[in-house]
């Protein structure tokens, strides 16, 4: 184990120094605890929210040279690096509207209901061995109880809108989010058989000898699939097609909430990165004769994902809604359970 | 005007979607009434008349030789083609008789235009399908092809090439030179566009089966061009009634059986190559020679009347030019084939889904300049 | 079944192909689009922009006022006064305006010049604040 070498070193000192300080004060662990953790979290938002205006100028980038163009380019003097800050100021800026008509509360509302389960969602990963909110037991079905809930968030912005348009974006994305949660999960459940544990350390602990990308083809293509579905990017971006409903259930917002929006589009894309890059490639684990800090090495492997993502994005066409089910039914979930079933068979033969 | 309380068929109440005049993809400022039963469609109807600008009444006030500049606007994608079928109609009026090279030029000109048009169905349908790249490639190239006309014309979109009697200006010294490195490199690109597009498994399940035109229906609503082509029914004024020196050149005209979407994007994939080798053809046979036939400076034909049609890349695109004696024509009428092939609309639309609308509306091919005039 | 299976491996291998073309051209093509206020493409040299009038060697007007171009012109943007000069008995203009809010560029104005002496420029970027801007007079056109 390369641990030694981690950032988790620098918070288990830190951690430890603070609950001495408080033990000097005769103050109870609890508040020292309290403490951590919000730090904690504010490093996890900073992260997050640098992570994402990262990722939308990368998106743009990537987008630009598959299409022979250049992209930002202007902003922030090297290659445009500062276009999304610049945005996102502009942004800030924007008037706020809510349509006349619209369900003033639950149109306000959405914008933080899509954005807080994204949010949770990290509080169970792994960036190294002890840099983690809460190594829950529960771990990685509470990423996928979290991330479930964002479809709610799309269905209240869709609906309050009082738009058409929204409306059928909304639908979309319920029905596309009820049938890709399944296979999401289903693919997972192979990994989580093999290792014996919902909880993120030990299943990267378990990945030491062999990623599961090499031992689970399978359920990494399915994982990689559904995910894709579960953030709503093309060829699964039926709720906010462009081309057909304008853009979806999103239409009606604008300023910071529609930010929002994109915002959790971006950290749920994140998270699906990170979730697989923990679950099938070794999260933090490096080769050992690179001692480098996990955390760069999980990051590596990210936005290895995240490209793939994005690659695909710019390169498919969409698929219509009624396919979309088809290919969610038909082909994804059956794959899931023959995969579920070849991995017990061969867990009942080898063991 | 569409009932608004039409029901479906389980009695249910059904919605009414307002798609466009602003909306990302229905090609310019085209409203389609769409009522719905969740996303199937029950009943649409198309609304044009949001770019009408009066274009044949204008005409009437025009000479002859502007009322050519203006027809660039009818199909801003393809002015060349608008321009060679009011310059052959002005010619049949006047009787003229034009020189073997303006022949050669215009259609050289043409069928350049042609493959634009082809790259840009491209490079929309495969956008309105939700493809952003291939909409890109596809400007990409016409980028080419828009700066070969640049140095023949002088500009980029509203050409004015055409002139009665001939062409304006002879070809750069490096045009063929350019025009074939131009070939070579589209050759490449339609392999990267089969590749990228016409092969995907995604795409092929987005256009194959939906909204079938049969032949019967293309002949009673009277469509032309690549959607008839692509019903099964072979027959291109090039060569069925032909007009210029189209009967000098050796090209295919291609055709589908099954008239759906995906035919039609086929047909038009395969047209491209088509032009491609009439352009390759028209580079050899060029010599150097007379650009323009000798007409009067004042254009003043004969009282009398003349009708031209001309395969544009759209379909039937033809002239009714009456002339009284005087500078002005008289009357000026287009048939416009985007505006003609867009009443199917009503026919296809019932039935399928509201993906599936913005996937018919970008093979059939429209250009709001045109249907609205 | 098998064909079921064949459908599915035949569709991802033509979704492999799609993303083979993206990534070449992501890895190797060169951008075609110019950083425009900092780089400008080269325009035609016959490039059909705003309007000038040409003078000959020793900056006399070289237009006659013969009003050609104004009768030309499909959108009538080109007018144009003209006065017999006493000194010389020679016809000249003593204004002469092109509102380019209404040119369309089209070029018939000078390919009709029978002195030659209205030319296109190479200037693609003319703007203006309001419409006045767009109406130039002979102190702009006249190119001495």
């Amino acid at each position: 184990m390369n641990v030694s070498y981690g950032l988790e070193n620098i918070w288990l000192w830190f951690t430890a120094l603070l609950e001495k300080l408080f033990g000097w004060f005769g103050l109870p662990y609890i508040f020292a605890y309290t403490i951590e953790k919000i730090i904690f979290a504010a490093a996890l938002l900073a992260f997050i929210s640098i992570s994402v205006l990262f990722l939308i100028w990368m998106e743009r980038k990537v987008s630009a040279h598959i299409q022979s163009r250049l992209g930002p380019m202007h902003v922030g003097g090297w290659h445009g690096w500062a276009q999304t800050i610049a945005d996102m100021v502009k942004l800030l800026f924007k008037e706020d509207i809510i349509p006349a008509k619209a369900d003033k509360w639950v149109h306000r509302i959405a914008p933080i209901v899509v954005f807080v389960p994204s949010l949770m969602a990290f509080l169970v990963i792994p960036f190294e061995k002890n840099l983690i909110g809460q190594d829950l037991n529960v771990g990685i079905l509470l990423i996928f109880a979290f991330s479930s809930l964002a479809v709610l968030a799309i269905i209240m912005g869709g609906w309050a809108s009082n738009n058409k348009y929204t409306l059928i974006g909304g639908i979309r994305s319920a029905a596309q989010m009820v049938s890709y949660e399944i296979p999401l999960v289903l693919s997972v459940l192979s990994v989580v058989m093999m290792v014996g544990s919902l909880k993120l350390n030990d299943i990267v602990e378990a990945q030491s000898r062999v990623w599961f990308v090499f031992s689970q083809p399978l359920a990494f293509m399915l994982y990689i699939i559904a995910g894709t579905a579960e953030v709503n990017r093309t060829p699964f971006d039926l709720p906010e097609a462009e081309s057909e409903i304008v853009s979806g259930y999103n239409t009606e917002y604008s300023g910071l909430k529609y930010g929002f929006f994109m915002l959790s589009e971006f950290t749920n894309m994140l998270i699906v990165s990170l979730v697989a890059a923990t679950v099938f490639m070794g999260g933090w684990l490096g080769p050992k004769w690179l001692p480098l800090p996990g955390i760069i090495w999980l990051l590596l492997k990210t936005y290895l994902i995240v490209f793939v993502l994005m690659w695909v994005r710019w390169t498919f066409p969409r698929l219509r809604v009624d396919r979309l089910m088809d290919f969610g039914w038909k082909i994804l979930i059956p794959l899931a359970f023959i995969n579920i079933f070849i991995t017990g068979l061969f867990m009942v033969i080898f063991k | 005007m569409i009932d608004n309380k039409l029901k479906d068929k389980d009695g249910f109440e059904t919605m009414y979607l307002n798609m466009g005049p602003q909306h990302p993809s229905t090609h310019g400022v085209l409203r389609l009434g769409l009522v719905l039963d969740g996303e199937v469609i029950v009943s649409a109807e198309p609304d044009i008349g949001y770019l009408h600008r009066g274009m044949e009444k204008l005409a009437e006030h025009r000479t002859y030789q502007a009322n050519i500049a203006m027809s660039d606007r009818f199909d801003y994608v393809t002015s060349m083609n608008n321009n060679f079928v009011v310059a052959l109609a002005i010619e049949k009026l006047l009787g003229v008789e034009i020189p073997k090279r303006a022949h050669y030029l215009r259609i050289l000109m043409a069928e350049l235009n042609r493959v634009v048009n082809h790259i840009l169905l491209f490079g929309f349908f495969a956008m309105d399908l939700g493809a952003t790249t291939a909409l890109i490639f596809g400007f990409r190239e016409r980028e080419e092809v828009l700066d070969l006309f640049e140095s023949v014309t002088g500009a980029r979109l509203t050409y004015n090439y055409f002139r009665v009697g001939g062409v304006a200006r002879d070809l750069p010294e490096d045009f063929i030179q350019k025009t074939g490195a131009f070939i070579k490199l589209m050759r490449k690109r339609i392999k990267d566009y089969d590749d990228l597009v016409t092969n995907n498994v995604i795409f092929r399940d987005r256009s194959v089966g939906i909204g079938k035109i049969s032949k019967e229906d293309i002949l009673a609503y009277s469509l032309s061009g690549p959607v008839m082509r692509a019903s099964g029914i072979k027959y291109d004024i090039r060569k069925d009634d032909t007009y210029s020196v189209y009967k000098e050149f050796d090209f295919n005209i291609p055709t589908r059986e099954d008239g759906d979407c995906f035919d039609r994007y086929l047909l038009r994939m395969l047209e491209l190559r088509e032009s491609l080798k009439i352009i390759e053809q028209v580079l050899v046979k060029l010599e150097p020679g007379e650009i323009m036939a000798k007409v009067p400076k004042v254009i003043k034909p004969p009282a009398g009347e003349a009708y031209i049609r001309t395969e544009s890349p759209k379909g039937e695109l033809s002239v009714y030019l009456v002339s009284d004696g005087t500078v002005n024509p008289y009357r000026f009428h287009l048939r416009a084939p985007s505006f003609i092939n867009l009443q199917i609309l009503q026919k296809i639309l019932p039935g399928v889904k509201v993906a599936d609308v913005i996937a018919i509306l970008g093979s059939i091919d429209i250009v709001l300049g045109e249907v609205d005039r | 079944m098998i064909s079921y299976i064949i459908k599915i491996l035949k569709g991802s291998w033509s979704l492999l192909v799609g993303m083979k073309v993206t990534l070449k051209y992501f890895l190797f093509e060169k951008a075609v689009t110019v950083r425009y206020p900092y780089e400008k493409r080269k325009v035609a040299p016959i490039w059909r922009g705003t309007l000038r009038q040409l003078c000959d060697d020793k900056g006399e007007e070289i237009c006659d006022g013969c009003q050609i171009c104004s009768r030309v012109c499909p959108v009538q943007c080109i007018s144009m006064e003209v006065f017999k000069d006493p000194a010389d008995n020679k016809r000249k203009t003593s204004s002469y305006t092109v509102d380019f809010g209404r040119c369309m560029y089209c070029g018939l104005c000078v390919e009709s010049c029978p002195k030659k002496c209205l030319v296109h420029t190479t200037d693609y970027a003319f703007v203006s604040f309001d419409r006045e801007g767009l109406v130039l007079g002979k102190d702009k056109l006249v190119k001495r």
